[in-house]
């Protein structure tokens, strides 16, 4: 994978972001006393790899044993947060290097509850003579305040286009794979300022690209993924008010696709708006619809429910 | 009516004497462990506990390791477990445990290992050796727990270990447990509810006492007044769509057999809900209800009917303590989804209303499991959490082996991802259908669509297409209205659809190619962004291979002419055509 090959290795070869880097770096000093980092920003604009970069300057050649990444999404239960911390810290006291603390990576921290958020200031608190933490998320406002207070919060952007192609461009001279600017930029643009996704993009059109050629004509050939295009098909049907077989569809893409309810809706989001023949009054509606039922899913215990919910709502919005 | 202390936290066992059930196993591993305490030590310094998810094996090793005035040192499953790593953590420990054990009130360390056997593939590379010679000579007292070692892997391990099997916590124990409860508790609840309960949870201690104080705050109030029989689930449906009576349908729901301390009455009405109201206002409504319940059920966070279901389906199990004192608000809240009268007559609807919540979760499981140890690996192996890689990497994957097989499978090995999860992709990349993309779009010449029955067939024909059978292929019959051909065959056929355009066309064919830098204004410009694009002269004209606009620029004149060309003749042709249909019918 090249989102891995190419991943940045130190603080410097991290492209755009200068304000957030040089805030890390200026950090980076005296690291003894480095606070809590709290880095937001929308998905592949670098801030894993940052947090990564930070260990490895911190921890040097350690930094496999002395790091524990967490992905909130994947472990919410804070019960097994905290054991997991815990018996990290307690590594940290009995290993005997010149590091001074161990460094917890919290991927994804703003879909952690705020019971789970609320656990784990207790935990900053408790452990923070031998463990620094480095929370991540896409939405600053979905991070409780004292956690907030207790951070230097980092804002990441989406990467410019110059940044981004110089980058892509870099990528293509060490894979031997000559690219078009033009296919390039349609990459950019596919991707819209997300990094990750534009390399993995690059990576399919370098294999389907004929004797390491890369053009415009190959990059339109390989976007974009089945999934759009059934959510596409539960929005018209539901819009049509066709409830039924919208449902299938729905329960196609959670069973069939693995896809979670905020996926599913955050896919339709991007749909709604390319919708041909709907009104501007309905097509307000069903984005209402969608920011409604967006809610509802951090709510609720059901996914399957509070989407269908959404699709009747959608049903009858076609029908008016 | 509020309780605000969770049970099972109230109820934890605190000492070995409160441990349930599997009183030979505990039995053992005491004995094993005070030998710990003696001077001898036992034969076999690691202690593996075997049972199934949910009896309490690591509950065991806590327990008793703090009785006995152990510190426990704890390794998860989720911890990457390679050679190093355990070396790394398990060797410094072994030596500062051999100096703390002469310190007086602690006796030493305990290393607790869970779910060694998530201990496998390659990016635990020798993570089970690691263990296996830690654990032939280690000073310490290990345990280690496991739910399932009937694998080659684990012989080795079996016969350095001191085995002890735990087995599900039987039914009438979980009872006996929860009437103990009750009683401390002072409330009562049916005897036939709590073997419901025990019934269900399948030896799981901790849920079952959740869901003990779950049926508890829904069935406080009938327990005392002695209800004398309960409604079936047919029954209890029929009370709540059977009459707009709000408080009819709340007694029934008071009376009701299906347990709703669980989430399973909302499943079955989201099944049949499309069944009973099919105006979509109705429907709209009742589904609006269903899903505010189903957020008062989130809230309250109580364990879920689909208990063992994979992740989109089944959020993973919140901590939170279950807030039963929401409860009777949701419950009322419920029973106003019978607001309007029901359409149809439920009794029928019940029999052939399909249950989707539950049987597509079952028939996807096998495939959701695969997808999420795939992306339990990527995860790993990229530093993205799953969702990432389900969402981001997998499609990724997936296409990279649709294009090239070959390559794909360097990928995958590349990632660390094992033959099984390589077939995965394989056969994933075979059923998905290879992405269109926005480039690819219809030849009005031809083109063929996935079958349709005879009304959809003879509105595409209404819309200007007809159908070349020889061929099996639509043909657009004018070529110049596409705009609204293309938007009347995308709402019959529900998707969106593209037509070449005539430049396009002009493009592909060798003869007529056209260069596709023009200059406008002295500068470069590409086609696409040329602002003349649409009513450029060249693309009408099949032979012409490159972009006039330069000479357009030399003669201020020549642009009009063009336009001046080609207009009469674009609108002569459909009035031609137009007549001639004309002739034809009369």
């Amino acid at each position: 994978m090249w989102i891995e090959k190419y991943r940045p290795k130190t603080l410097e070869d991290v492209v755009n972001q200068k304000e957030p880097v040089e805030g890390i770096k200026a950090l980076l000093r005296t690291p003894s006393t480095m606070p809590h980092l709290l880095l937001s920003g929308p998905p592949g604009t670098g801030k894993s790899t940052v947090a990564l970069c930070i260990a490895r300057q911190l921890m040097g050649e350690h930094f496999r044993n002395l790091v524990l990444e967490l992905n909130a999404s994947d472990e919410r239960g804070i019960g097994v947060v905290r054991e997991r911390i815990k018996g990290f810290s307690q590594v940290i006291q009995s290993t005997p290097s010149g590091v001074q603390f161990g460094l917890v990576i919290l991927d994804e921290s703003d879909e952690m509850t705020k019971d789970a958020q609320t656990a784990l200031r207790r935990i900053m608190e408790t452990s923070s003579r031998t463990c620094r933490f480095i929370l991540i998320c896409n939405y600053q406002s979905g991070i409780i305040e004292p956690i907030q207070s207790r951070c230097s919060v980092f804002r990441f952007r989406y990467l410019e286009e110059k940044d981004a192609a110089e980058y892509l461009t870099r990528i293509c001279k060490a894979e031997n794979v000559d690219a078009d600017p033009k296919a390039i930029a349609r990459i950019y643009e596919m991707s819209g300022g997300d990094l990750r996704g534009a390399i993995n993009y690059l990576q399919v059109a370098a294999i389907r690209s004929e004797g390491g050629k890369l053009d415009l004509p190959t990059v339109n050939k390989v976007l974009p993924a089945a999934e759009n295009e059934l959510i596409r098909d539960m929005l018209l049907l539901a819009l049509q008010g066709d409830f039924i077989k919208s449902r299938d569809v729905m329960y196609e893409l959670m069973g069939k696709h693995g896809l979670s309810g905020r996926e599913i809706v955050r896919g339709a989001n991007r749909e709604a708006s390319r919708i041909p023949d709907l009104s501007n009054e309905k097509r307000v509606d069903v984005i209402r619809a969608l920011g409604e039922c967006d809610f509802r899913l951090t709510q609720g215990a059901n996914e399957d429910i509070q989407i269908s919910a959404m699709l009747a709502q959608l049903s009858l919005t076609g029908r008016k | 009516m509020a309780q605000t202390v969770a049970w099972a936290e109230k109820y934890r066992p605190t000492t070995v004497a409160m441990l349930v059930g599997n009183e030979e196993a505990i039995g053992k591993f005491i004995d094993w462990l005070k030998q710990w305490t003696s001077k001898r030590k036992p034969a076999k310094p690691a202690c593996l506990l075997v049972g199934p998810p949910g009896v309490g094996k690591t509950t065991l090793a806590r327990v008793a390791g703090n009785n006995l005035h152990f510190r426990i040192l704890e390794m998860n499953a989720s911890d990457v477990r390679t050679e190093k790593a355990i070396e790394a953590v398990l060797g410094p420990s072994r030596v500062s445990a051999a100096l703390d054990s002469f310190s007086s009130d602690v006796r030493g360390n305990l290393i607790l290992i869970d779910e060694v056997d998530g201990v496998f593939g390659r990016e635990d590379r020798g993570g089970l050796g690691a263990i296996l010679s830690i654990v032939e000579e280690s000073p310490v007292p290990i345990v280690l727990t496991a739910n399932n070692v009937e694998n080659d892997r684990f012989v080795d391990l079996m016969k350095a270990c001191f085995v002890v099997p735990l087995v599900e916590i039987r039914p009438r124990l979980l009872v006996s447990l929860m009437s103990y409860i009750l009683s401390q508790e002072n409330k009562a609840l049916a005897s036939k509810i709590v073997r419901e309960i025990a019934r269900t949870t399948h030896g799981d201690i901790r849920s079952a006492i959740n869901d003990l104080q779950g049926a508890v705050a829904v069935g406080f109030r009938e327990a005392r007044s002695r209800r004398t029989h309960d409604l079936t689930e047919k029954d209890t449906l029929k009370g709540l769509f059977g009459s707009p009576d709000v408080g009819r349908a709340r007694r029934a729901l008071n009376e009701s057999e299906i347990p709703l301390y669980r989430d399973q009455l909302l499943l079955l009405l989201h099944d049949i809900l499309p069944y009973v109201f099919t105006s979509p206002g109705n429907l709209a409504k009742a589904y609006d209800t269903l899903s505010r319940v189903d957020m008062g059920y989130g809230r309250i966070g109580a364990s879920r009917s689909r208990g063992m279901m994979p992740p989109p389906f089944n959020l993973p199990r919140r901590d939170a303590v279950p807030d039963w004192s929401i409860l009777p608000f949701v419950l009322n809240e419920l029973a106003t989804v019978g607001a309007q009268t029901a359409e149809n007559d439920i009794e029928h609807v019940i029999q052939v209303a399909p249950r989707p919540s539950q049987k597509i979760p079952e028939r996807y499981q096998y495939r959701l499991w695969q997808m999420d140890r795939l992306c339990r690996r990527i995860a790993r192996a990229l530093h993205v959490s799953k969702r990432t890689a389900l969402s981001d990497i997998i499609p990724f994957l997936v296409t990279a082996f649709q294009i090239d097989e070959e390559k794909g499978r360097e990928i995958a090995l590349n990632l660390d991802l094992e033959e099984q999860d390589i077939a995965f992709l394989v056969s994933e990349s075979k059923t998905a259908p290879m992405p269109k993309g926005p480039g690819e779009v219809l030849d009005p010449a031809g083109f063929k669509l996935p079958y349709m029955g005879k009304d959809k067939f003879i509105q595409l024909m209404r819309a200007g297409l007809s159908y070349d059978r020889k061929a099996g292929k639509f043909v657009v019959r004018r070529l110049d209205n596409l705009d609204s051909v293309e938007e009347r065959v995308s709402q019959i056929i529900s998707k969106p659809v593209k037509f070449k355009r005539a430049e396009q066309s002009v493009v592909e064919t060798e003869e007529g190619q056209i260069t596709k830098e023009c200059f406008v204004d002295s500068k470069l410009v590409a086609c696409s962004k040329c602002e003349f694009v649409d009513d450029c002269p060249t693309q009408a004209i099949s032979t012409l291979k490159f972009c006039i606009c330069d000479e357009t620029l030399a003669d201020p004149g020549s642009y009009e002419k063009y336009i001046g060309k080609r207009t009469p003749a674009a609108q002569a042709e459909p009035q031609l055509r137009k007549r001639a249909t004309r002739r034809k019918k009369s």
